[in-house]
Formats: C-alpha cells, structure tokens, sequence
C-alpha cells in the first residue's frame, strides 16, 4: 500500500505539479510589465568614447545583448550578486568581512548540482560514463563500504551553515520568514535521508531504478511491483522529493527559474542610446499640424502677427 | 506575454530538460528495462531481499571480522536468517555465484557503480593474461 500510494501515485502528481507549475510561473512572470529600464549595474556605462570602459565595465555594466548574457551566466555560475553584497554585511565596528551566504550558497548549490548529477543513474539506463565519472571521482572507494560520496555529505553541512546562518546572526533572525526556514529545513530532510539510506538502512537500487524506468514507461502493474519491494525506508527520501517538486514552482526555490526574469540582471544598460516603452502607457495618438492649428488659431495668428514664425518649415 | 523571442524558447528547454530522462530512455529503447540476473537455486547467506540491499554491508563486516578478529574466530559467519555457517571471504560468494559478469557485474552495470575489489581480490570471471 505505502508502495502504491508514495512510489505510483504520489510521483506521478508531483511531477505533473512540478512541470504545469514551472511553465505557469514563467508565463505569468512574462506577461507583467517592466515599466522602466532598471539594470543595477556597478561599473561604466558605455557612453562618450573618450571615456574608458575596461573588460570589467563591459560585463558590470552591459551595453549589447551579448555582454549581458554573459553577466546572467556569471551570475548563475559565480552568484555575484551575493558577493557584491559588501555593505550590508561590513560591520561598521570591526570592518569583519562576513559573506556568508555567498560563501555556504555556492558550496550548497554545486553539492546540489553533483549530487542531481549523481542521481541521474536512477533514471537513465544505460547509466551515461560522465556521471559513473564524476561518481567515481568524488566516491571515497575502498575505505569504507559502500563508498563516501563527497558532496552527498557536503550537502549537509553546507545546508546546516545556510540554516545557522539564519538562526544565529541577530538580522538575518529577524528578517527570515517560515517559509525560509521551511525550504532548509525540507531540503536537509531529503538530504539526510539519502544519506541515511545510503550509509545505515540500505534499500535495493535496483528495484528503485526498475521503478523509476517503469514509471517512466507507464507500465504501472510492473511499477506496483517493484514499488513493493521496496523498503520503507526509500519512501521517506521519495516522498520528501515528491514534495519538494510539488512545492518548488509555488515557493522560493523557483529563484532557479526567476534569475532569468529578474529586470536587474537581464536588461543591458543602454538607456541612453535606446527609448524603452513602458507597455502600461496607453497608446498614443498624436494631432496634424492643421488640427493644432484649427485648435488654436486665435492665438497663433496673433503670434505670427508679431513677426515669430509659428507654421514648421517642413511638414 | 511579453519577450515572447525569450520566454517560448526558455519554456521549450525547461520541458526538454524535465523529460530528457524520457526521452534519453526512450530513445535507448530501455523503458521499464531490468537486468536479466542468472541466479543459482537454493538459498544465499542470507535472504535474498536482504543481500539484494545489504550485500556490500556484509562484505564489510564480512572483511573487518576477518582482518582484525580473524584469529578470535572472526571468519566464521553465522547467517541469522538460515542460521548457517559460512567462511568470511570474497571467495565464500563463488561458491554459488560461478560466474560473476552475468551476476554481480549485470547489476552493477545497471547502477552505474564498479566496485574496486576486483583490483586485488580474486573472481571466477577474471582473465588470466596468458604468457
Ligand atoms: C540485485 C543487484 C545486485 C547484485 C546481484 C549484486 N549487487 Fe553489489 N551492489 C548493488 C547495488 C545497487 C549497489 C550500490 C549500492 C549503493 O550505491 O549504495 C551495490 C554495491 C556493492 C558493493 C559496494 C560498492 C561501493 O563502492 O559502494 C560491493 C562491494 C558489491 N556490491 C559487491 C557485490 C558482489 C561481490 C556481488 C556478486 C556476488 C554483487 N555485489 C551483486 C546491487 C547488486
Ligand atoms: C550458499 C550459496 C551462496 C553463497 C555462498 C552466496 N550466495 Fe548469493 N545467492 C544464492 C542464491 C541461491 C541466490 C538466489 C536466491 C533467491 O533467488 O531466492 C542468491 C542471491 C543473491 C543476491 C540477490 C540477487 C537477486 O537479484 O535477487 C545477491 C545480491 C547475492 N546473492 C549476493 C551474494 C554475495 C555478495 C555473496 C558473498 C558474500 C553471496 N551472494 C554468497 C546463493 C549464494
Ligand atoms: C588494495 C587491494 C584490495 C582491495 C581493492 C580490496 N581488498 Fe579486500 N583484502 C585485501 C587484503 C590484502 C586482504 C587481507 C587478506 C588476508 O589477510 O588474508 C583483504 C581481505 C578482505 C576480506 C577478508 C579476507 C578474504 O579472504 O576475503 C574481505 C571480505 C574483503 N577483503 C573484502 C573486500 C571488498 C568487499 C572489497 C571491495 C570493496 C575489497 N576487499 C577490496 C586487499 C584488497
Ligand atoms: C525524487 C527523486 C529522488 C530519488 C528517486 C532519489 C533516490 C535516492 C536514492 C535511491 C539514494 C540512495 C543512493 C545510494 O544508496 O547509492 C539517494 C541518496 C541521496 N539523495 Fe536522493 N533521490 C531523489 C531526490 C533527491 C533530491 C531532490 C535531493 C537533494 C536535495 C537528494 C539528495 C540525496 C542525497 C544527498 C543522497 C545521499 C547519497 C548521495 O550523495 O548520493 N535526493 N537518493
């Protein structure tokens, strides 16, 4: 029955939330307007051209598509925006740099990327040699068995650093709301029953990768029972992960898709060069000459008595 | 919708990436595939739902025991399912499991993981290089 419900079921719904929501959440991001051209920049934009602009500048400060697409990787890749975030953080009395969260960020988030590569085996069969790779580089062999992932217990500490960071720096205390704590938390809860089930209370791969491909398949009697083979133990990890892609479109963690939405990072700053239109302005209709003409005729007749020229030369 | 040049192509990569596993199935043709294993008859150490999960956990305790309290009796296992005596080795496996590419390595292969042992210890399966 638990196999049935969390390992057929439960799955299959999370995944059509996961997906609907995803795609959801983009259309609604993209149908509300950006009223003005807001790119936070921090270097020289591009203006006369006796005044310099270093490589720096270009990607601080776009000016073409281009320079800016390649801020948005940097962006995705380095976070530089949590590094950049020096004032907040500076204490006036010490002058301590304190950047934690870019710090426990960018460990969290290439533990995350390692071990959702590492996963992948779950799902794709023949395994792809890149990931039994990269599984082989970052598995402490021999010393223990079954081998220490890395990044799998990386990812704990890293969460638990996120997550005390919260806690014990008295402003982010303060600022936090239950739902960031709840995003941590269930994360941590995924990630320490992986570990649980990989190291201590161990579940059979391989029926779990004979369900997933089953499920993939849509044979659900061979799904069912492969799902009852399965100690409950893979359920609790499964369930979690089920939840935590239900919840993603609706919560925070939908930053992963928002980065690509953000105005400040993904407009270049050209306002100078280029008139950006506010969608929400109603449209505009001008008047003829001979309209504003025939509107105000009295007193621009009287004007043009006085020897100004009123009529445009050119019309 | 607004910058449809941007979102439409993004919307298509995010679908392509959520089902790639499908797809990459799919197009290895192994939906729903599992691994035809050659099983002897009777019964292993212990159940065969057990070692399907705790099998590496055995040879662990199966390799402290015999390399640390090994003169203390430590090579001898009691299966607690069986209640069977067996000899704590990699070689104890053999015995039933003949041949090890169409056992071990069979599953393995499917979970994408080799285990080093056969770096060192013996197996039925190895190739001798002939002088
Ligand atoms: C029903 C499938 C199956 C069969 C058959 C099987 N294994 Fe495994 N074995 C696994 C799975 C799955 C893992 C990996 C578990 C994990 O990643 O934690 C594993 C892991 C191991 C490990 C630990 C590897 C490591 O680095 O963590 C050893 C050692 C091992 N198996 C030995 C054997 C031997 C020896 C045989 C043959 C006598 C065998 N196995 C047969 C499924 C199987
Ligand atoms: C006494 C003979 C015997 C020995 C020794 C033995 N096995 Fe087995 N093993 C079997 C039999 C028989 C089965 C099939 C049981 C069944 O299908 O009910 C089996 C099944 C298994 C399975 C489950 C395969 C599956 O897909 O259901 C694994 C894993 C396994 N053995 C690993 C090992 C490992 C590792 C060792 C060495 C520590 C070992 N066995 C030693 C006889 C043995
Ligand atoms: C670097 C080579 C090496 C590797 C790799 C290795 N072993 Fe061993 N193993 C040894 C040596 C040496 C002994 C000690 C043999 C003795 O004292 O009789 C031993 C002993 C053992 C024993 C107990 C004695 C026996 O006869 O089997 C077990 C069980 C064992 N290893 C299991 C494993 C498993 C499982 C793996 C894979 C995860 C593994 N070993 C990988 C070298 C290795
Ligand atoms: C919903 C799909 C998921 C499935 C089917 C799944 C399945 C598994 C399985 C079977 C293991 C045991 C690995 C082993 O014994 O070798 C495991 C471990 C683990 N899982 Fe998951 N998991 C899923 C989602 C996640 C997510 C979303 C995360 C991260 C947030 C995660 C983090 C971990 C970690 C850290 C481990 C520890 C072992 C390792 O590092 O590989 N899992 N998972």
């Amino acid at each position: 029955m638990i196999g049935i419900i969390f390992g057929v079921i439960i799955p299959y719904i999370a995944f059509a939330i996961f997906v609907v929501g995803v795609v959801y959440k983009f259309i609604y991001w993209a149908k509300s307007a950006v009223p003005l051209k807001i790119p936070t920049t921090s270097g020289q934009q591009k203006s006369l051209k006796f005044i310099k602009r270093t490589i720096y500048d270009r990607f601080d400060s776009p000016y073409t598509k281009w320079e800016t697409a390649v801020r948005m990787i940097l962006e995705i890749f380095a976070f530089r925006s949590l590094l950049k975030n020096t004032r907040y953080y500076l204490d006036r009395l010490s002058q301590r740099d304190a950047r934690w969260l870019w710090l426990f960020a960018i460990l969290f988030h290439y533990c995350l990327l390692l071990v959702l590569i590492r996963h992948t085996k779950f799902f794709l069969e023949p395994v792809p040699s890149f990931v039994e790779m990269i599984s082989e580089l970052e598995a402490f062999k021999g010393v223990f068995i079954p081998s220490v992932y890395v990044s799998g217990v990386t990812i704990i500490a890293a969460l638990f650093l996120l997550w005390f960071r919260r806690i014990f720096l008295s402003r982010e205390r303060c600022i936090s709301l239950p739902s960031d704590h709840f995003a941590l938390l269930l994360l941590l809860a995924i990630v320490i029953s992986g570990n649980v089930m990989r190291y201590f209370i161990k579940v059979d791969i391989s029926a779990v990768k004979g369900l997933l491909l089953s499920l993939m398949a849509f044979n659900i009697p061979q799904a069912v029972e492969f799902a009852n083979s399965i100690e409950p133990m893979f359920y609790i990890h499964f369930a979690l992960g089920s939840f935590l892609l239900a919840y993603f479109p609706f919560s925070k963690l939908m930053h992963a898709g928002g980065i690509f939405f953000s105005p400040t990072r993904n407009m270049p700053n050209n306002n100078r060069a280029e008139r950006h239109v506010n969608p929400w302005n109603p449209p505009y209709k001008g008047i003829t000459w001979q309209e504003y003409y025939e509107a105000y005729k009295d007193q621009l007749d009287e004007i043009a008595e006085s020897g100004y020229k009123v009529k445009p030369e050119v019309l | 919708m607004y910058h449809k040049k941007y979102v439409i192509p993004l919307i298509v990569v995010f679908l392509a990436l959520a089902f790639s596993p499908l797809i990459y199935n799919a197009m290895a043709k192994s939906l729903g595939h599992y691994p035809e294993i050659t099983k002897p008859k009777g019964e292993c150490v212990e159940s065969a739902e057990w070692m399907r999960a705790n099998h590496m956990l055995l040879l662990q305790e199966w390799r402290i025991n015999a390399i640390r309290h090994g003169a203390e009796g430590g090579r001898i296992y009691h299966s607690f399912t069986y209640g069977k005596e067996f000899h704590a080795s990699t070689n104890t496996c053999w015995e039933c499991h003949q041949d090890k590419t169409v056992f071990c390595d069979k599953c393995h292969n499917y979970v994408g993981i080799k285990p080093e042992c056969w770096d060192c210890h013996w197996n039925p399966s190895l190739e001798i290089p002939v002088r």
